[in-house]
């Protein structure tokens, strides 16, 4: 017994460093340790043996097999894995998810032009859509009969009922129900009737205003000179030009050096190295005095712009009616 | 306005490069939209002389020129008549562009090639005649580039001007700002009239009867004139500018009102009845035939020039057919008025007719100019057609009250400027453009403005003066010094951007929509008469049909933003809006704007692509968009039912009412298929609508910790078969309603038919999370609890056990 427990020990001993495959392994695994194998089947024959011997026989049977697993669990961890091993993940395959939608562009400028001026500690208003005619005209000093009406194509409800053509009114509406100081920023959809490929019949604004003691139109360029630094960059040099609003006095329009061209003349500045994109001024005492402010006390400035115009510049985008087509190709890039 | 550059120097010298000028007269607010080199041609049409001419081979109307330019002879076919060997004529080569335009290029006709045009005055832009080849002198030396040959080449400028610049709609008022950008002074016309014969008050007369309209009107007479043709100088500007050149006569109106900015008319006289003119109102209802051969019906409170017997002209605006010159006329009576800016507008708005007399009437001329353009006009016409001027001029003139000084406060200035202006600069800049300005006190002027600048009659508009001749550029940059203030948010906008934000993380896109619709869309939509929805908004001047009345729901534009993607093969469709819907409140009211918020899906449930199977959205998708924004805000207790009378676009059996408390708060479901065939939509699309008004309303923005459990939970399944008609939700809400706070939470993880479950009957496999906030539950208290639960609702719902399947969890403390 004891012989041929060596002799097992021995040849086996011998063949495990021969083994070459998976196969083998598994063949001289069954060979001595399965439930049929050598060992087990020797340790069966214990009962027979003579009770002294037992122990003895017993102790090198386990030593035996306990030298053999050890072997070919050394030799495992040799031979070159197949099966057994964790499959490999394709790490090119892509991720698993619901790809998330996106806001509108208008949406986003929007959002971004009112967060600067929320930065600088100004609220946010809102007003109708349908406005009258005295808060989108008269009150901002634009009288019934005034060449300065044919500034802007107004679609009509009725006699004093219209669209809004621009989110002035808010400014009234404001200074009406408050009193100063006021910083508001006033975002919202505005409507003339015009459409072509740089007019669309409804576009957005956001109107600025502020009203306090010793506001000056020195204070209005720094305010308007860290907005298009902050929307557009540092590099975005910027001009006030002398324009006119019937609201404001003086007024500016602003514009900023070409984006495109940086100055040079393009296409997009029709050569003058200019983009205009905001109008301003310095609120005009008739505004005021429509509110019962009193334009000796309190002095404000104004500033609006069109969304669209600033997205367009943003991400040169050629074509504003783009923006109300909703294709979908269109809205995934932004 | 368009002017051109040496139109202004012959009033005000220009020592900088044009460029420059353009750009200076930006910055002081004449904002030059256009500069444009005005060359006829390009350079490429020359001054050509004819060294011979003989017939065409092949085309008996055409003729083969020989025709020497400078150094090289060209061949040119040519069809007038009018060309003889010898002729000086104007010589298109190829490359030229001509008015049109009219590209010239090498070409050959009927076998015979030809390297150029000869061109006539109309093909070059200089008149009218386009019969024969233009002319020229035959000292003109050939082979010159025609513009510099006859003086053409200048510079246009296209200046935008803004309404308040009525002073600027001439060239005098233009060469006024750059004298004062250049510091240089402003040479004003010469004028000579020299007047022969009778006094013009024998000659005719002039009532004015509508003072109020017409505060200032006058009037020459010049006799025997030849009516003919304007010599090339004067035609040269007209073009120039954009006016098309007539007549001597009309011309020399035309060219004062671009001059002086005050429009003129001329009247045949012999043509005038009683040789008198009448100024007064319309009749209601009486018709005018205008110059453009339009009959206009008038009405009270337009002004007419009428000559006793009839209208002869729409005053300020156009002149009538029967007074106007013609080729026969020999006696011209010229009008220079001033009439009311606000008459003017209304009736040229009233008849929708515009034109440079009106344009400058409605902005307001300068009255005092009146006299001025009326004898610069006469003195031109006389020099142009010959005649003589009467005697004397008409002016019937109720002057106004002479204008007051003003007071400018030079702290005033400084206040709204920000800038530290001293009085003296301030008084320099104001006088630079012909302001009188006085001392009035150490800080103070008393300032009057000429009477072209109607402008300016408050302290601001004269700041804004100073502050844009000095130069914008010149203010400096600061930023406000002020007191803190705080200010609240604004709920709606805190509400708008949580919807936004969550439906954008689901995979939904936003768009935005005009807030117009066509009004048959609701009809579309299904809605009844009485519903609110169509209670439209009407526009008096649409665009289009389809943008006739304001939106009074989302849908119909987002189901044609669904078609137009759609058809671009954008198939897997999640979108949203948040937009203001308009219903009507009656005549001259403001409509009530309300806020929704609707998403809408179609196509593929997941990204195409190796993970995901290729299902269809249905209804769980959409009401889980509409489920993920009510968690998002935190509002609970929301309900459905499936009472969607008011949603008549829905499919009935796919569809529900959103309810809080009583409240509706929108609809949910699949649109009605044959709604969305009326949207050229053929695919299902599911739909939410919200009133996001009411979502505001009912966030709190709340947010209350609740201690995490110390306790552990315990589990139990439960799988009944009931009728499938029974509401899952209903079931659950028993078990709630009889667990009360000891269920955690409790969901549905089965829902099955067919197989061993008989028909009409489905089986609900539910799980139910028990734990208490106080102490570990015991297994027998949770089994009775659970019993109890399940007893009840088999004998309501008159359901059977399928199996009990009881899973026991116990959850460690944490």
């Amino acid at each position: 017994m004891e012989e041929r427990l060596q002799k097992i020990r021995d040849e086996a001993l011998k063949a495990i460093p021969e083994i070459k495959s998976q196969e083998e392994w598994e063949a001289l695994r069954i060979k001595y340790l399965g439930r049929k194998g050598i060992l087990p089947e020797l340790l069966k024959q214990m009962g027979s043996l003579p009770a002294e011997l037992r122990p003895r026989i017993g102790q090198l049977a386990n030593a035996v097999k306990k030298e053999i697993e050890t072997a070919l669990n050394t030799r495992q961890v040799r031979v070159p894995s197949g099966r057994q091993a964790a499959p490999k993940t394709d790490i090119t395959l892509p991720g698993r998810f619901i790809p998330p939608g996106k806001l509108h562009p208008i949406t986003q400028i929007t959002s971004e032009v009112c967060d600067i001026f929320e930065r600088l500690g100004f609220a946010m208003a809102e007003g109708p859509d349908v406005e009258l005619d005295y808060y989108n005209f008269e009150a901002l000093n634009i009288p019934r009969d005034h060449p300065a009406r044919d500034m802007q194509d107004t679609f009509y409800i009725s006699e004093n009922v219209l669209l809004r053509t621009h989110t002035s009114p808010i400014q009234v509406r404001t200074m009406e129900r408050q009193r100063p100081p006021l910083r508001i920023i006033a975002p919202g959809k505005v409507y003339r009737c015009d459409s072509d490929i740089t007019h669309t019949p409804m576009f957005h604004q956001v109107e600025g205003f502020m009203v306090d003691k010793g506001v000056s139109f020195a204070d209005l360029k720094g305010l308007l000179t860290i907005f298009v630094h902050q929307i557009f960059d540092e590099q975005t040099s910027l001009r006030f030009r002398p324009s006119f609003f019937p609201f404001t006095e003086p007024s500016a329009e602003i514009d900023i050096l070409c984006v495109i061209c940086r100055g040079s003349g393009c296409r997009v500045c029709s050569q003058t190295g200019w983009l205009e994109v905001m109008g301003a001024g310095m609120v005009d005492p008739e505004v005021f005095r429509m509110v019962g402010y009193d334009p000796e006390e309190v002095t404000g400035l104004a500033f609006g712009m069109g969304i669209e115009r600033i997205a367009m510049l943003k991400y040169g985008i050629d074509d504003i009616r783009l923006f109300y087509e909703n294709n979908l190709r269109f809205l995934k890039q932004f | 306005m368009r002017v051109t550059l040496n139109w202004l120097k012959e009033f005000v010298d220009i020592d900088i490069p044009v460029e420059d000028l353009a750009e200076r007269l930006t910055m002081v607010g004449l904002e030059v939209e256009n500069l444009t080199h005005y060359d006829a041609g390009q350079g490429q049409v020359v001054v050509g002389h004819i060294t011979d001419i003989f017939p065409h081979p092949h085309a008996e109307n055409l003729s083969l020129c020989q025709v020497v330019s400078g150094k090289n002879t060209y061949r040119v076919i040519c069809g007038a008549r009018n060309i003889r060997i010898g002729d000086k004529v104007p010589l298109a080569l190829e490359g030229a562009v001509l008015p049109g335009p009219l590209r010239i290029s090498r070409t050959s006709i009927k076998g015979e090639y030809s390297e150029g045009m000869l061109c006539s005055a109309a093909e070059l832009g200089l008149g009218e005649e386009k019969s024969g080849v233009y002319i020229l002198p035959a000292d003109m030396e050939s082979g010159l580039p025609l513009a510099q040959a006859l003086g053409l080449e200048d510079y246009v400028l296209e200046i935008g001007l803004t309404p308040n610049r009525a002073d600027c709609l001439s060239v005098l008022g233009i060469a006024r700002e750059v004298a004062a950008i250049l510091h240089k002074k402003v040479r004003y016309p010469r004028i000579n009239v020299s007047e022969k014969g009778e006094d013009i008050h024998q000659a005719a007369s002039v009532e004015v009867r509508a003072v109020d309209l017409c505060p200032r009107y006058a009037a020459r007479i010049i006799k025997d004139v030849t009516v003919a043709g304007s010599p090339l100088w004067l035609r040269k500007r007209l073009l120039a500018v954009g006016i098309r050149p007539v007549n001597n006569i009309v011309d020399v109106t035309n060219y004062v009102l671009m001059e002086y900015g005050q429009p003129l008319h001329a009247f045949d006289l012999e043509r005038l009845a009683g040789k008198r003119i009448i100024v007064d109102r319309a009749r209601n209802g009486e018709t005018f035939t205008t110059l453009d051969g339009i009959e206009r019906t008038l009405s009270e409170n337009m002004l007419m020039i009428a000559d006793g017997e009839k209208n002869v002209a729409l005053a300020g605006i156009m002149g009538g057919i029967n007074s106007e010159i013609t080729p026969e006329t020999r006696s011209v009576f010229i009008e220079s008025a001033y009439f009311d800016p606000i008459s003017i507008r209304r009736t040229s708005r009233r008849l929708n007719l515009s034109t440079e007399s009106s344009y400058r009437f409605e902005r307001g001329i300068n009255m005092e100019g009146v006299g001025t353009a009326l004898d610069r006009a006469v003195s031109l016409m006389a020099k142009a057609g010959g005649g003589k001027i009467l005697r004397g001029r008409i002016d019937v003139y109720s002057r106004p009250e002479g204008r007051k000084p003003i007071p400018i406060r030079v702290g005033q200035v400084n206040r709204l400027l920000g800038s530290d202006l001293k009085k003296g600069e301030i008084r320099r800049l104001l006088e630079s453009i012909g302001i009188k300005a006085r001392d009035a006190g150490k800080d103070a002027l008393l300032v009057t403005a000429p009477s072209f600048r109607g402008d300016l009659s408050r302290e601001v508009d004269f700041i804004e003066e100073v502050a844009r001749l000095d130069g914008y550029e010149k203010i400096p940059v600061k930023l406000p010094v002020v007191s803190l203030t705080t200010s609240t948010r604004i709920k709606s906008q805190a509400v708008t951007n949580i919807c936004r934000s969550v439906l954008s993380c689901l995979g939904f896109y936003e768009v935005i929509n005009y807030s117009f619709m066509d009004k048959r869309a609701t009809k579309l939509l299904k809605i009844s008469g009485t519903d609110e929805r169509n209670r439209h908004v009407h526009l008096l001047n649409p665009l289009t049909e389809e943008q006739s009345v304001l939106r009074t729901s989302l849908i119909p534009n987002l189901l044609s933003t669904v078609c137009s993607n759609l058809n671009k093969w954008n198939n897997n469709l999640r979108l949203f809006e948040v937009g203001k819907i308009f219903i009507d409140q009656g005549e001259s009211r403001q409509p009530v704007e309300k806020t929704y918020l609707t998403g809408m899906c179609t196509g593929l449930r997941h990204p195409e692509g190796v993970h995901f199977t290729r299902d269809e959205v249905d209804f769980f998708d959409i009401k889980g968009g509409m489920e993920a924004v009510f968690q998002a805000l935190g509002i609970s207790g929301y309900s459905l039912d499936q009472a969607v009378e008011s949603a008549p676009y829905l499919r009935r059996e796919a569809s529900a009412r959103i309810l809080l408390g009583p409240k509706t708060l929108g609809f949910v479901g699949e649109m009605d298929p044959s709604v969305c065939e009326g949207f050229d939509v053929k695919e299902k699309v599911f739909m939410f609508e919200l009133s996001l008004d009411d979502l505001v309303e009912a966030y709190k923005g709340l947010k209350v910790f609740k201690p995490l459990p110390r306790y552990p939970a315990v589990m139990r399944d439960m799988a009944i078969i009931v009728s499938e008609s029974v509401p899952a939700g209903q079931i659950l809400h028993v078990i709630n309603e009889q667990g009360g706070d000891i269920i955690e939470k409790m969901f549905i993880f089965d829902v099955y038919q067919g197989g061993q479950i008989e028909q009409g009957y489905k089986s609900l496999a539910l799980r139910v999370i028990y734990r208490s906030s106080e102490k570990t539950l015991e297994d027998e208290e949770v089994n009775a609890i659970h019993q109890r639960i399940v007893n009840d609702i088999l004998s309501r719902f008159n359901g059977r056990l399928r199996e009990q399947k009881i899973t026991e969890l116990q959850e460690g403390l944490r």
